[in-house]
């Protein structure tokens, strides 16, 4: 139970170590007090016997067919609520704490219980928008915890699996459920986590796993650890020997520990051909390395390293660049600057208003900068490409992060040319090359290499060829 | 603090700690102490750096700071692993004027943009410093096979303009000269300083140790020949980094990329960099253990700091790094950075009790 968050705040109002009164009523009072009396509190009284109940419970929270069936029936019949989730409170602090978690407490005859009569909100498990695939199931995760689970263990039929729940301390306590399957992930993996889960200590609200993220890794661009939405890849994330973490509200799932390759291999990888999987998964690395240098390449092309080009595109380049009134490095910020803003104006905006938005800055706003001399064609079409293959990367947050690298490294390619590449890319090399996730190296199977971990990231190969268990944290099915 | 490498991070440290000068500057002295035959001036070098690192790698389970320690007590082994800094130093202070030296010759810059573009490379050269030796360990590794690849494209795409009458040795006479034995000064002082690296366990060292060295030896060779095929002997005698004359001289690859050695030089230049990282990584880790009580980051900006103000002493004239070269790093710096090793890993070990007891 949460019950720290929940003793900071009313410690104001009652002390929260405090052993619940024999009275019921008094501790009903004093309860409904700390709460400030809000209108959704219930706080009714039942006499059954000689015993008169005291029960208190927030009516946004409850599932009122529950507390019918869990707690009056039982109670009218003069049998105690025979639920096998009710449980002992003692202290106003685990009274409090139970009643905000949508809990009933009843209080009464020397004795206070509470029973589990949520109501937790639930749509059905809907394909992620983020995570679409064209073969596959079409199942997505849900707010719900129970029912995510129930979905990663129709996937997993694995009596091995286990889920283990802590409470992390933030302003307002959560629980975190760590899942993985005993004898395929390392110890050592799970004790980090574990570890992490339990001795993190923030004063942030933690409403989703985007928050536990950054709480484990604050300082990088580029993801640590793996969201999804999609309980198969989820299970085989498991089968791999990794772990996931999962919160109650919130349907994205945390896998950990995450290497860089994973990030350029969606599900559907698996639901396709080796041979297209293997292809695609190629497209998607030259992709990455393109959303990241393209733009500084020809930056450096463009001012300083001109003999890199062929007289004839030069020549081309030229011309086209003859009426712009900027250098290529402004010219090619500039665009890099109207993409990012008409790609945040299509987030930011509903739907169809959204496409409208996109088409408008793409077309419109392009084809003017260019007929009217502001940017040149080339220049369109190079932050263009290179802003399409940072789609390309399967990782929503992956792409953000690699399209934020591009930035210093055209400043540093417009100063230097092709030194101020290679020096910008190897401190991007270098950056990558210092992250662990969780104890394995961000970038393996690269470093330290591994052939046969290499091989199977890179390529797609045949099921009946893989092994039964991948090597922890090198691969993803 | 100790790290574990992996075989192939090891190969690649080594590999990458000589390969950048092995390719660039080494094969254009080796022809012009050799001529056509300069590629065999790295056959002696290269054995006489095998037996050396078996030497040392064969034995202990130390890093060199254990071993100096523990071999000469507290205070002389502090005063050894003082004057080993000193001379890797020195060293450091060269590869910035390499670093330098490479960006003036192959980019055409003014002085202030290479200023700060060394500016960079040292700064560079702390970061690698601050996140330590794994890291530097798993860059390297990445680098590696990109800098292999593009040499040994631009060599493969330069030989069918090479003359094959160059191709084969005439004598082995040179290799006795006094001018060809200053790259196995060079070779030498880069492979014993290696010891430095607070890794674990240096006695598995030995074979990826020597792939690294036979790695970057045969690149070293086969730039000098292809260079001398390609290019004819004279021409490249003339050539300041000969396999950067022959990208640039021979292989117009048309299509997208006019010059190749556009991709080669960016490969090089990183290449130097991770060197530039290697080397300041061995000072600190060679100070940390001599002023135990340092905090490490002031030390790791000491050094890269004393090194920077020391190559920008001879920079930015090439000249300069080449009297640098001669005056410095040969006569003051080389013979204790090939000498202090040998003597620390060779010396003779005190009695258990006694080293117990006098142990810091």
């Amino acid at each position: 139970m949460g019950a720290t968050g929940v003793a900071r705040a009313i410690a104001s109002f009652v002390d929260p170590s405090a052993p619940l009164p024999a009275d019921a009523t008094e501790a009903a009072a004093a309860l409904e007090s700390a709460l400030g009396s809000p209108p959704d509190l219930d706080c009714c009284q039942l006499q059954q016997g000689d015993v008169l109940w005291c029960l208190l419970h927030l009516d946004s929270l409850t599932d009122p067919q529950l507390i019918q069936s869990d707690v009056l029936s039982p109670l009218s019949q003069g049998r105690m609520p025979a639920t096998t989730r009710n449980a002992q409170v003692r202290t106003y602090g685990e009274a409090l704490a139970a009643v905000l978690e949508g809990k009933l407490v009843a209080l009464g005859g020397q004795q206070a219980f509470f029973v589990d009569v949520v109501k937790r909100p639930t749509r059905s498990p809907s394909e992620p928008d983020a995570e679409q695939v064209t073969t596959g199931p079409h199942r997505g995760f849900v707010e719900n915890v129970d029912q995510n689970l129930g979905l990663i263990r129709m996937n997993l039929r694995d009596a091995r699996l286990r889920v283990e729940r802590h409470t992390l301390r933030a302003a307002t306590d959560v629980e975190v459920f760590l899942i993985y399957i005993a004898g395929l992930a390392p110890a050592e993996t799970v004790s980090r986590l574990r570890r992490g889960i339990l001795e993190t200590r923030t004063s942030m609200a933690i409403t989703d796993t985007s928050t536990l993220s950054e709480i484990f890794a604050p300082l990088q661009v580029v993801p640590l650890l793996q969201s999804t939405e999609r309980p198969d890849r989820v299970a085989g994330a498991l089968y791999e020997g990794r772990c996931a973490m999962m919160l109650e509200g919130s349907p994205t799932v945390l896998l950990a520990p995450t290497v860089l390759l994973q990030l350029l291999q969606p599900v559907d990888d698996y639901y396709n051909r080796p041979q297209i999987a293997s292809f695609r998964r190629t497209v998607r690395t030259i992709a990455l390395i393109l959303s990241v240098t393209l733009s500084a390449l020809y930056t450096a092309a463009a001012t300083i390293n001109c003999e890199l080009l062929p007289a004839p595109l030069f020549i081309s380049i030229s011309q086209a660049r003859q009426n712009v009134p900027f250098p290529a490095a402004v010219e090619i910020f500039l665009m890099e600057g109207i993409i990012e803003i008409v790609q945040e104006a299509g987030l930011r905006v509903p739907g169809s208003l959204g496409q409208t938005a996109s088409i408008l800055g793409a077309v419109v706003v392009g084809q003017s900068a260019v007929a009217s001399g502001i940017i040149s064609a080339p220049t369109v079409v190079l932050s263009s490409l290179g802003f399409l293959a940072s789609l390309a990367i399967p990782d929503l947050n992956a792409s953000i992060g690699f399209r934020i690298l591009r930035f210093p490294l055209i400043v540093i390619s417009a100063v230097f040319g092709l030194a101020g590449l290679a020096l910008g890319s190897m401190l991007i090399g270098l950056h990558l090359a210092s992250m662990d996730s969780f104890g394995v190296s961000y970038l393996s199977p690269l470093t330290p290499f591994s052939w046969r971990a290499f091989v199977k990231s890179v390529l797609r190969l045949p099921l009946l060829r893989r092994s039964r268990r991948a090597e922890p944290g090198l691969d993803t099915g | 603090m100790k790290v574990r490498l992996t075989p192939g991070q090891v190969t690649s440290l080594m590999a990458m700690t000589t390969m950048p000068t092995m390719t660039m500057l080494l094969p254009a002295d080796m022809i012009q102490a050799s001529g056509r035959d300069g590629w065999l001036d790295v056959v002696l070098p290269l054995l006489a750096a095998a037996a050396i690192a078996w030497g040392m790698y064969r034995r202990p389970h130390r890093t060199i700071e254990e071993e100096a320690l523990l071999r000469f007590g507290p205070w002389v082994g502090r005063a050894l692993l003082l004057l080993l800094a000193a001379a890797v130093e020195a060293y450091l202070v060269v590869v910035v004027g390499e670093f330098a030296q490479l960006a003036e010759r192959t980019y055409v810059f003014g002085d202030v943009p290479l200023l700060l573009l060394v500016g960079i490379g040292i700064g560079i050269a702390w970061l690698e410093t601050s996140l330590g030796i794994l890291s530097i360990a798993r860059t390297a590794q990445l680098e590696l096979p990109l800098l292999l690849a593009t040499t040994l494209i631009v060599i493969g795409a330069a030989l069918p303009f090479g003359d094959m009458r160059y191709a084969l040795p005439v004598g082995f006479e040179h290799m006795l000269s006094a001018k060809a034995f200053f790259v196995p000064f060079v070779f030498l002082a880069e492979t014993v300083f290696v010891s430095t690296w607070p890794i674990e366990s240096p006695r598995a060292w030995l074979w990826p140790v020597l792939t690294g060295l036979s790695l970057a030896a045969g690149m070293c060779a086969l730039t000098a020949w292809s260079s001398v095929v390609v290019l004819g002997a004279d021409r490249a005698t003339s050539a300041v980094i000969p396999v950067y004359q022959v990208a640039r001289d021979v292989i117009y690859a048309g299509g997208f990329v006019a010059h190749f050695e556009v991709l080669l030089i960016p490969m090089l230049t990183a290449g130097t960099a991770i060197k530039l990282g290697i080397f300041s990584t061995s000072v600190a880790s060679l100070l940390q253990a001599a002023v135990p009580r340092a905090p490490s980051w002031v030390l790791s900006g000491l050094v890269v700091l004393v090194g920077g103000s020391l190559a920008l002493h001879y920079f930015p004239t090439p000249v300069g790094v080449d009297a640098a070269l001669l005056h410095v790093l040969v006569p003051y710096a080389m013979p204790p950075l090939i000498a202090l090793p040998l003597l620390i890993r060779f010396w003779p070990q005190r009695r258990p009790q006694e080293a117990t007891r006098r142990a810091p």
